[in-house]
């Protein structure tokens, strides 16, 4: 199976197909992504194909150290951003508070509670949405990206550190914001 | 140390978790307008069609019935504009507002010298009158003898007719410009026979067989004048008492043979005219001065 770099030049030769085939393996990773980061069905379909038009219009070919999909995730990041400051209407949550507040006393859920996460579609995004903006961004890419945390800080341009710490944070405040007690409690029992 | 391995488990298992029941993705449509703009991205254009086969496409293709009634449309708009232009260009020199011509000045030059001409010519007139009402058979639209006789004076321009006079001097035709110039020429010859007749008939007394030839001759002269010129205003004719009076002068001076050839052809040309009578009446005239004497 091409790579994704190996697409992209087949593609640029004139093979439509490759495209289709690139599109496909991004297509819903990319999507979700956007949708975890802005919330609004609208604005990530809007910012999704925008994307993939720059990457259509764009003759360049992605610079050979850098992933097709980080340049693919940081086009649609961009975009985004550049969306939220022209409409002003975005304000993220600041992400210091809330790292000082879960960074201490976080005593993570147990096993059990692992297996019982919350599967509630609203409860997952409610429990998304109450992540800071960083951490929420290096989650989603986590998450639908697949990348790995060197990829995250190259593409948010953070150190690696910061990008982990964020990460871990993510992890555990999902982890208790997601934990169902009530299942808990059936399975302890 | 074995806290590591576990976060490492728990955190793929959360990824995993979010992986498998998170919702959404994009429409149909929206992937479709992305792989349709990809593949005409990538397509080799189309071969750009020759002129031939552009017009073709022009004159038949699809919305050709608007392109044509478009065309027709526009056609019969710029005829219908040349017509319009053509046609009120021709009527351009008729309108209050045209510059006015080089012919006007003579015009005005012309109108006192119309009426000495009136003037000098109205006891001839008179007589002409007196001559039409004492043929009583003549019944047809003959021209009064005097009217013939005398040269036709220009009337004075009435208001109605002041109009187109006026339009005319308003006119600027450039063909107009040697019109005027004949006219400024022939006004001034008119001029000069004008007050030669003046005086020919201002002196009564003096006979006619004592007129000076020239002076006939130059009356008859006029004629090849007006001809000349092609002017309506001037006299077409020398006056029928003139040239009965020449020809009773040649009778005097014994050229028969001459004045029989002008009285044939006054005769031709004034066929209901009672020449004898006219020549028998002048010859009186003649007579009466000479023996009263």
């Amino acid at each position: 199976m091409d790579d994704d770099a190996a697409l992209l030049r087949r593609y640029r030769n004139g093979e439509a197909a490759a495209f289709t085939q690139l599109y496909e393996r991004h297509r819903l990773g990319l999507f979700r992504f956007l949708l975890g980061l802005c919330g609004d069905h609208a604005l990530a379909e809007e910012v999704f194909q925008d994307t993939w038009m720059s990457l259509i219009r764009s003759a360049s070919e992605q610079r050979e150290a850098v992933l097709f999909k980080t340049w693919l995730y940081q086009i649609a990041r961009n975009r985004l951003i550049d969306h939220w400051r022209k409409s002003g209407r975005h304000q993220g949550k600041l992400a210091e508070y809330d790292e000082v507040q879960h960074a201490s006393a976080d005593p993570g859920p147990g096993p059990e509670q692992q297996l019982l996460l919350s599967r509630d579609q609203e409860r997952l995004q409610a429990a998304l949405a109450d992540l800071p903006e960083e951490q929420r961004e290096v989650f989603l890419l986590r998450a639908h990206g697949d990348l790995e945390l060197a990829e995250i800080a190259e593409l948010t341009r953070t150190p690696a550190e910061t990008v982990k710490s964020r990460l871990r944070y993510a992890l555990n405040k999902l982890r208790r914001l997601l934990a169902d007690p009530a299942s808990a409690e059936e399975v302890s029992a | 140390m074995s806290q590591q391995p576990h976060d490492l488990q728990q955190e793929r298992e959360l990824l995993e978790h979010f992986r498998q029941h998170s919702q959404g993705e994009p429409s149909a449509a929206v992937d479709a307008l992305i792989l349709d703009a990809a593949r005409q991205a990538v397509s080799p254009p189309a071969p750009r069609p020759n002129p031939v086969q552009r017009l073709h496409a022009w004159l038949f293709g699809a919305g050709s019935r608007t392109r044509w009634s478009v065309a027709v449309a526009g056609l019969a708009v710029v005829g219908i504009g040349l017509n319009l232009a053509l046609h009120t260009r021709d009527q351009l020199p008729q309108t209050y507002d045209a510059p006015a011509p080089a012919s006007a000045p003579a015009l005005q030059e012309m109108a006192p010298v119309m009426e000495a001409r009136k003037q000098s010519a109205e006891p001839e007139y008179k007589k002409a009158e007196q001559a039409q009402r004492s043929s009583a058979g003549s019944t047809s639209f003959a021209v009064s003898p005097a009217a013939n006789a005398a040269p036709r004076p220009i009337a004075p321009p009435t208001p109605q007719a002041a109009a187109p006079v006026g339009a005319l001097a308003d006119s600027a035709a450039p063909v107009e410009a040697d019109v005027a110039r004949d006219q400024a020429q022939a006004t001034a010859m008119l001029k000069q026979k004008a007050q030669a007749a003046a005086r020919s008939s201002e002196a009564p007394e003096k006979p006619l067989a004592e007129a000076s030839p020239k002076v006939l001759q130059e009356a008859l002269n006029e004629d090849q004048l007006a001809e000349t010129l092609g002017h309506s205003a001037v006299p077409e004719a020398p006056p029928l008492e003139l040239r009965l009076r020449t020809l009773l002068q040649l009778r005097r001076e014994g050229k028969q043979a001459e004045a029989d050839r002008l009285l044939a052809a006054l005769k031709q040309e004034f066929p209901q005219r009672d020449l004898e009578s006219e020549l028998k009446r002048l010859q009186r005239e003649a007579e009466k001065p000479a023996s009263s004497r």
